[in-house]
This record gives structure tokens, C-alpha cells and sequence, in this order.
């Protein structure tokens, strides 16, 4: 009887004990992850922040993007980019890829105008404004391609933070020697990972991203170097000049179907 | 005698909390799985198979036979690949973005609310429907891209070849498309354009990249009517325009 009641005791308190622990240990390693998630939150908008609100400045971008063959091997092409970003409405950024092919783009806060080199071929279009809506309007309506607009956004500080679905502080890491925060998000279609500046001017210096939705999951890197934060920034450097037997041509984005048309398409 | 009943009752409910827990906290960890492993005290893992830098990778260390290498029919031809002008460009990552740009941003958000259900089953059938989702895009885009050979075998073969390698280069990477595969139409391709672009040999609104362009009809001479510069080949007018990110030269119709 007594052997019983003992046991039963012992039995209980083994009982409590399994109880308890786990939920402990659990309560600390969330804790931890949350500790991570905003660690990592305060750095990106300690970044964002600060490089939304810088007047100009002008920065080396060597990017490189994977291109998924219908064979499913993966080939990278990529790019040099050099920005010159002088808000609210000067933006330059002279392209060379690889294959070494050249283009300028320019903007002097009422025209858009872009160069190829190879083709000797030009575009312009008027549109007055803000460094912000001209980008949304090559990007969006022209159909023409910008890495990392985003980041040029005044509003990098309020779009990005909420693109965020899950983040993480991975470690402290070295870019090129300088001494980084290395961040981990996953958004909606990619995951994103950051590193960016330790010290009082927190500027990205290395960024990855997974297509995770996309067939072989290509990623795009870009490494960014030569930051300035007071580059000059005569208003020539912004105007276009057609070059010596430039020839003009136009804009001509690709257009969505009809969505009568798209259904259809579908249907079949 | 009822007090040791009542011990030995109590006891099994001991037992029985003991296991359900342990299951509960089992599951718990299950489902977390993506959370956990992903901030977790712990940290990143940096074991990964690409980490090694080994081409060969697998067991051998090196090439796994000539077959896979050189893919069905053998030899360099599947190193070529059905584009002819060399590699694709195509692809999201092209874009750098982050979010996806343009029409994607919509779709994007409603399959990520898929994926918000919670645990593993639902992530899991939200992969399936992507997998799907693909697949149907693949195979329209087959379709198209057969579809458009097959209309343009009324060209000159020579040409229908730049146009394969055209189709693929015309993705060049501007952003993440999943509408893409379902169909833009060149904004040229009016029903009465194409109707004359059938007649004249070539759909009015289809496209060649730069390089294709080039490598065919380099020798074209500009013709410029009305301050827009043309090329004329043969009975067929292309005009350079910037379209998804490059320079593309489109079929028109002959300027009056």
C-alpha cells in the first residue's frame, strides 16, 4: 500500500517533470527567435531608413542572376551598375554587362532617356516628377528592367519592413573587410538575404535572392562597393546628349491580353 | 483497498497525460518546423551540398556519364539546346527584386495566404499547386512558341530559327511573369495587321532580338520615313523599338 503510494508520487512528479520541461525549453527557444527576427527587423530598417533619407549619393553594384535553361541547368549572366542617385529627382546609371554591352540611363527630373552603346539607339519620354515615379514608370509601364529598384525607393523604409514574413540575425560577417550584419528574410515570392554595414552609416554592402516559386529556384546577388555619400552631381551629369549617329526609337512595353482573351487561353 | 484504486487510477492519469503531452509537444515541434529551423537558437546550418565547390559533386566525384551530360540524343546537341543563338536569359531573377514587379504583385499575395495555413500539409499542397501551376505554364508556353513556329514556317526557314532563339531571348530576365506564360500579345497585332502581316510573309508584331537581327540581316540599310528608322528585308519592315528590357526589332507594317 505504502510501495504504492510512493511509486504513484514518483510516477506523478516524473509526470510534472516531462510537463514542465519541454515548455521551458520551448518558451526559450522562441524567445530566441524572436530576439533574432528583431534584431535582424531593427537592422533593415536601420538600413532602409537611412538609405531612404540620404539627399545623394552614388554606389558600384557587380550583379550576376541566374538564367534556369529549359534543361534545368542553371547559367549567370550579370552586370556592373554604377548609380548616381540625387533626390528628389536626378538618377544616372551607366550599365556594362559582361558580354560588354553599354547602356545609360538617365533622368533630370523631366525626361527619361536611355542608351545602348552596341545598337547606337536612344528613347526618351517625358516625365516630370520624382526619382520614385519614374522608376515605378520604366519599370511598370515601359516594361524595362531596373535590378534593385527597390532600393533606390524613398519609401524603401515603409515598403520594405512590410515585405517581411519571417526574418532572422544570422551572424556578423565580413564583405570585401567591411564588418556586416548578415540578415535572413523570407518574403511573399523570394527570401532575402542582406548584409549591411556595421557602424553609423549602415549601407548594404551584399544582397541575395532566392526565387523559391520559380522552376530551380535561380538567385540574384549584387555586391555594392564605391559607396559615396557626397558625390558631385553637376545637372549635366543627368542630361542627355544623343550621341554622334545615335538613332531614336521608342518605347514599346509588351502588353497584357485582354482578360477575355487570357480566360480563353486558359480554358483550353 | 478504494484509496489504492484511487492511486492506481490516479497513476494512469499520469500515464496517460504524460503520453498525450509528450505527443502534443511532438506535433508542436512538427508544425514548427519552419519556424524553428529557420530562426532557431541554433542557427543557420552550413552544411549544404553545393558548399564543397565539387562539379562532379556525387559519389564518383566526377561527371556522372556522358548521357546525362550530353542529354538525350547525344553529343553537343542538347548542349545547344532547342535555342540555337546559345543561352536563355529569361528567367525571374533577372528582375533583382525582391517583390515582384507589375501585374505578379496580385497573384504573389494569394498564394503566400495559401501558404499561410498552418503546418506542414498545408505548405505542402501549396508546393503541389505551384508544381502544377508550372507545369500548365510550361506546357501553354509550348503551345505558343509551337504555334508561333508553325505560322512562321511560312517564312524563310533561316528565320523561323532566329525566331526560336528569339522566343527564348525575349524573356530576358525583367521580372517574375506567372500571367506572362498565359499571354501578352505584340501590341502591334491588331486582327487587321495580322491579316497583312500573313500576306507579306511575317506576323506584324513579332519580334527578334538585337542579336538575332544582327546576325541575320546586318547588311539592311536604315530607311527612315517620317523621322522613324525602318529596316526593310525583302518585303518584310522591322523597326528597332525598346521592349521588356532591350532592343528588339518588331514586325510592322510597311510605313506609308
Amino acid at each position: 500500500m505504502r510501495k504504492t503510494l510512493v511509486g504513484s508520487a514518483l510516477m506523478l512528479a516524473l509526470t510534472m517533470l516531462l510537463v514542465v520541461t519541454p515548455a521551458s525549453a520551448q518558451q526559450a527557444g522562441s524567445s530566441d527567435q524572436e530576439k533574432s527576427a528583431e534584431k535582424a527587423m531593427a537592422v533593415l530598417k536601420r538600413m532602409a531608413d537611412f538609405l531612404s533619407q540620404t539627399r545623394r549619393f552614388s554606389v558600384t553594384v557587380d550583379m550576376g542572376f541566374d538564367a534556369v535553361q529549359a534543361t534545368g541547368q542553371k547559367i549567370e549572366f550579370g552586370e556592373t551598375r554604377s548609380i548616381v542617385l540625387s533626390r528628389p529627382d536626378h538618377l544616372r546609371v551607366d550599365t556594362m554587362k559582361r558580354d560588354k554591352s553599354k547602356s545609360e540611363l538617365l533622368f533630370d527630373g523631366k525626361e527619361i532617356a536611355l542608351w545602348n552603346m552596341k545598337e547606337n539607339v536612344y528613347a526618351t519620354v517625358s516625365k516630370p516628377g520624382t526619382v520614385d515615379e519614374a522608376i515605378e514608370y520604366f519599370v511598370n509601364d515601359l516594361d524595362m528592367r531596373l535590378p534593385l529598384a527597390e532600393m533606390l525607393s524613398s519609401n524603401l523604409a515603409k515598403v520594405l519592413p512590410e515585405q517581411v514574413r519571417e526574418a532572422a540575425y544570422v551572424e556578423e560577417s565580413q564583405i570585401l573587410g567591411v564588418p556586416c550584419d548578415h540578415l535572413a528574410f523570407r518574403g511573399d515570392q523570394a527570401d532575402m538575404q542582406l548584409w549591411v554595414a556595421q557602424g553609423d552609416k549602415p549601407l548594404p554592402r551584399r544582397v541575395v535572392i532566392t526565387y523559391r516559386r520559380e522552376d530551380g529556384r535561380p538567385q540574384f546577388w549584387a555586391q555594392f562597393s564605391d559607396w559615396n555619400l557626397a558625390p558631385k552631381v553637376p545637372d549635366s551629369l543627368f542630361v542627355f546628349k544623343p550621341p554622334k549617329g545615335a538613332m531614336k526609337i521608342a518605347f514599346s512595353p509588351r502588353q497584357m491580353m485582354e482578360p477575355a482573351a487570357a480566360q480563353m487561353k486558359k480554358g483550353e | 483497498m478504494r484509496m489504492k484504486r484511487w492511486i492506481y487510477g490516479m497513476t494512469w492519469v499520469g500515464v496517460i497525460l504524460m503520453v498525450v503531452f509528450v505527443a502534443t509537444d511532438a506535433q508542436a515541434r512538427g508544425f514548427g518546423g519552419g519556424g524553428r529551423s529557420f530562426g532557431g537558437g541554433g542557427g543557420f546550418s552550413r552544411d549544404s551540398f553545393s558548399s564543397s565547390g565539387r562539379f562532379g559533386g556525387g559519389g564518383g566525384g566526377g561527371f556522372s556519364g556522358g548521357d546525362r551530360w550530353g542529354g538525350g540524343g547525344g553529343g553537343s546537341r542538347s548542349w545547344g539546346g532547342s535555342h540555337q543563338g546559345g543561352f536563355s536569359q529569361s528567367g525571374a531573377a533577372g528582375s533583382g527584386n525582391w517583390q515582384a514587379n507589375r501585374q505578379s504583385m496580385q497573384s504573389g499575395r494569394q498564394s503566400s495566404a495559401e501558404q499561410m495555413q498552418s503546418g506542414r500539409a498545408g505548405m505542402q499542397s501549396s508546393r503541389q499547386s505551384s508544381v502544377q501551376g508550372n507545369q500548365a505554364n510550361r506546357q501553354s508556353s509550348g503551345q505558343q512558341a509551337q504555334q508561333s513556329r508553325q505560322s512562321y514556317g511560312q517564312n524563310a526557314q533561316q528565320s523561323r530559327q532566329n525566331y526560336a532563339s528569339n522566343y527564348d531571348n525575349y524573356h530576358y530576365g525583367y521580372g517574375y511573369h506567372p500571367a506572362y506564360h498565359g499571354g501578352y500579345y505584340h501590341p502591334y497585332g491588331g486582327a487587321g495587321a495580322y491579316a497583312a502581316g500573313a500576306v507579306a510573309g511575317a506576323i506584324i508584331g513579332s519580334t527578334m532580338t538585337a542579336a538575332a537581327f544582327n546576325a541575320s540581316y546586318a547588311s539592311a540599310p536604315p530607311v527612315v520615313v517620317g523621322g522613324v528608322t525602318y529596316y526593310q528585308v525583302g518585303s518584310t519592315w522591322y523597326k528597332p523599338v525598346y521592349q521588356g528590357g532591350q532592343v528588339v526589332y518588331v514586325v510592322v507594317n510597311p510605313p506609308q
